[in-house]
């Protein structure tokens, strides 16, 4: 706690000292305090009824990718990096550099930009170069130098998976296969992961790993990965889904286990969803579909989501911006499955309120500008006055997929 | 079984025309609770702030107060003819008006407890339980849309994004948003228009005049309530269109 407050007043006075960086901290403390509003006789904040046209939505992602590009150009080895107020760049982070692979090439298709496919490239080449003798990556950051992790591995899958579609260079799927190897020798007989797990116990958010090796046993047909995927989606659904839609063992520390941070309960809902798309299992989707309705409730009724909640979904914390960007996408992909148009509404005005967050109207450096913070406001428990990298590739991957529902819901409301 | 209105101005247009729909059926309503809310005693405020500021000629503060009255009301596309609100303030002279407090207010509660059994057009905003516990009333609800399909918010705007028909809907007030038992329902024909002002000012003004058919029928025993099929999921109801989908339906109309 003493630890914590000390951490808390250093952060502070440190940011208050520069310019680019006080400019940051106030600017969120005078919208913040600015936003608060009672809504059903409860304090809610923030709030901003701010909405954002296309064009603004079109700049927020091209912000957005510029500071990724940017991140990548930081760190030199091809990875990316996060930033943080008080100790600048950190080295780079595996985990999300892989996952950030898929993100550039749906960029660079959808607006037609094939030079970001060099970023992408470089990045799958020098994660190729890093992966474990095992077949895992390591967690962390670099500097960090863990043993490789299970979830760590999955989200790299990703980007191989990606890069072998685009480039049909056989390496990334041999990485890819290579780890997929991995993470089936070392998952548990009941359908979970313990060995190799971030802090060595079993998560439900393993079924963000379930999906890339589904994406692998699409590509391959190598039974035993589509086997060890659905055994992992049982182990959720039966074992730790409870009736309302909350899971046990979702959260990222042991700690607060009792009331997951949304980044970890959107990774497990996403995941679910991905995986249940792929095995067009009904069960899994089912069971996604549960919990991000009652994200959905919780959005429509609060105007804005907590970063915690507990097993009655009773939210805590302030706003966990990389969680509300994976709830919106979560929302969309739902509406291309459903095609309920409420799920779209409610992404994008998710959507306004994460470009709020990213739009400081502050003078800001390169390391800052188009990123979006671990927390809103930028002193929030959630990442701490950091500008993690899986932030603003999850509110970037948000608004290329808002692009493309928006598109087909007017089409559709068109030739109906 | 006694028939009412409540409203919270006798200029409310809407509830001006449930009265003369009411009147063209040949129901005189026995009575009207003319309620004050909140917003009607801010308003009221901040017009006798703005007489003041007037009148010592403080301009600029005067349209600082105006601003935050929160914009123009459009006026109405569709309304009553002048011989309709000519039989509507004729028959305003003659029924007893009974003013009350806000309409959850416990005096408000009280007051309808004494007027006996009654079917009741309501136009005052969100009830609380006490008041829809109260067993001798039935308050009326009118919905422009179908029901139980477009519950919730901006319902016409979501039918007209989805092409589907437009229905006026009298439903009994319950504790769920646009929950309660059916009366009646009858689809609208609408003329083609060309933007959403015009489709929402018909559509309610089309779904105002079934209140005094619904009424009728009622007291007649010709139409009785029928249940809603809710699947109670959040997600199976409407919200507040995001405005780049309201900009986009508002271009689908004007192309047509």
């Amino acid at each position: 706690m003493l630890k914590g407050l000390l951490r808390y007043a250093r952060n502070f006075s440190v940011s208050l000292l520069f310019k680019r960086e006080r400019n940051i901290v106030l600017r969120d403390f005078f919208r913040y305090s600015s936003g608060q509003k009672v809504i059903n006789n409860q304090t809610i904040n923030p709030w901003s009824d701010k909405i954002y046209n296309e064009t603004e939505r079109s700049e927020a992602l091209t912000k957005a990718i510029n500071w990724l590009l940017h991140s990548q150009a930081s760190m030199g080895d091809g990875g990316f990096g996060s930033y943080r107020i008080i100790t600048g760049w950190t080295t780079s982070y595996p985990e999300t550099s892989g996952y950030i692979i898929p993100t550039l090439l749906h960029y660079a298709e959808q607006v037609q930009k094939n030079e970001i496919l060099t970023n992408a490239i470089r990045c799958g080449d020098w994660l190729i170069t890093i992966q474990k003798t095992s077949g895992g990556w390591q967690g962390e950051y670099m500097t960090d130098n863990r043993a490789e992790v299970v979830f760590n591995t999955g989200q790299i899958i990703r980007g191989m998976v990606d890069l072998y579609k685009q480039t049909h260079d056989k390496k990334y799927l041999d990485s890819a296969v290579k780890a997929c190897d991995w993470l089936c020798s070392i998952q548990e007989d009941e359908g979970c992961w313990k060995k190799s797990a971030f802090m060595g116990v079993p998560r439900v958010y393993d079924s963000y790993v379930d999906a890339p090796l589904l994406q692998v046993y699409e590509i391959t047909k190598n039974e035993l990965y589509k086997q060890k995927a659905l055994k992992n989606l049982n182990w959720i659904i039966d074992k730790k889904q409870l009736e309302n839609g909350w899971f046990e063992d979702c959260d990222n520390t042991i700690k607060h286990n009792n009331r997951p941070i949304l980044h970890t309960i959107a990774y497990t809902i996403d995941g679910l969803l991905e995986s249940g798309l792929l095995l067009n299992d009904k069960k899994v989707l089912d069971a996604a579909i549960k919990s991000a309705d009652k994200l959905f409730e919780l959005f429509s009724k609060h105007k804005y989501l907590n970063g915690r909640f507990d097993r009655n979904w009773k939210g805590s914390q302030d706003i966990i911006c990389t969680g509300c960007a994976q709830t919106a996408i979560i929302w969309l992909k739902l509406y291309k499955l459903t095609k309920n148009t409420q799920y779209l509404n409610a992404a994008m005005k998710m959507n306004d309120q994460l470009i709020f967050i990213q739009d400081r109207q502050v003078s800001e450096s390169a390391n800052t500008k188009g990123a979006i913070s671990g927390s809103y406001p930028v002193w929030g428990r959630y990442e701490a006055f950091n500008f993690p990298n899986w932030a603003t590739k999850y509110f970037a991957d948000s608004l290329l997929l808002e692009k493309e529902c928006l598109q087909e819901a007017i089409t559709l409301s068109n030739t109906k | 079984m006694k028939t009412g209105l409540t409203t919270h101005s006798l200029a409310n247009k809407d509830f001006r025309e449930q009265l003369y729909s009411m009147l063209q059926q040949g129901i005189k309503p026995d009575f009207i609770i003319l309620h004050y809310s909140g917003r009607y005693r801010f308003s009221k405020a901040l017009g006798f702030i703005k007489r003041v500021l007037k009148q010592y000629q403080l301009k600029s503060l005067s349209y600082i107060v105006s601003r935050n009255k929160g914009g123009t009301v459009p006026a109405p596309i569709y309304k009553l003819s002048a011989e309709a609100e000519k039989e509507v303030d004729t028959f305003l002279s003659l029924v007893k008006i009974i003013p009350a407090n806000g309409i959850n207010s416990a005096s408000t509660i009280a007051l309808i407890k004494g007027l006996g059994y009654a079917i009741i057009a309501c136009n005052s905003g969100k009830l609380n339980a006490a008041v829809l516990n109260l067993s001798n009333a039935i308050f009326l609800n009118v919905h422009a849309s179908k029901l139980p399909a477009y519950r919730g918010m901006n319902n016409v705007e979501w039918t007209l994004w989805e092409n589907q028909d437009i229905y006026g809907t009298l439903h009994r007030i319950s504790k769920g948003i646009d929950e309660g038992d059916i009366l009646l329902q009858e689809k609208i024909e609408t003329p083609n228009f060309q933007t959403i002002a015009e489709y929402r000012a018909y559509s309610f003004f089309k779904s105002n005049e079934l209140m005094g058919k619904a009424v009728k029928g009622y007291l007649d025993k010709k139409l009785s309530f029928a249940k809603q099929e809710i699947s109670g999921k959040p997600i199976d109801q409407y919200y507040v269109m995001h405005p780049i989908l309201k900009e986009y339906l508002a271009k689908k109309l004007a192309g047509r």
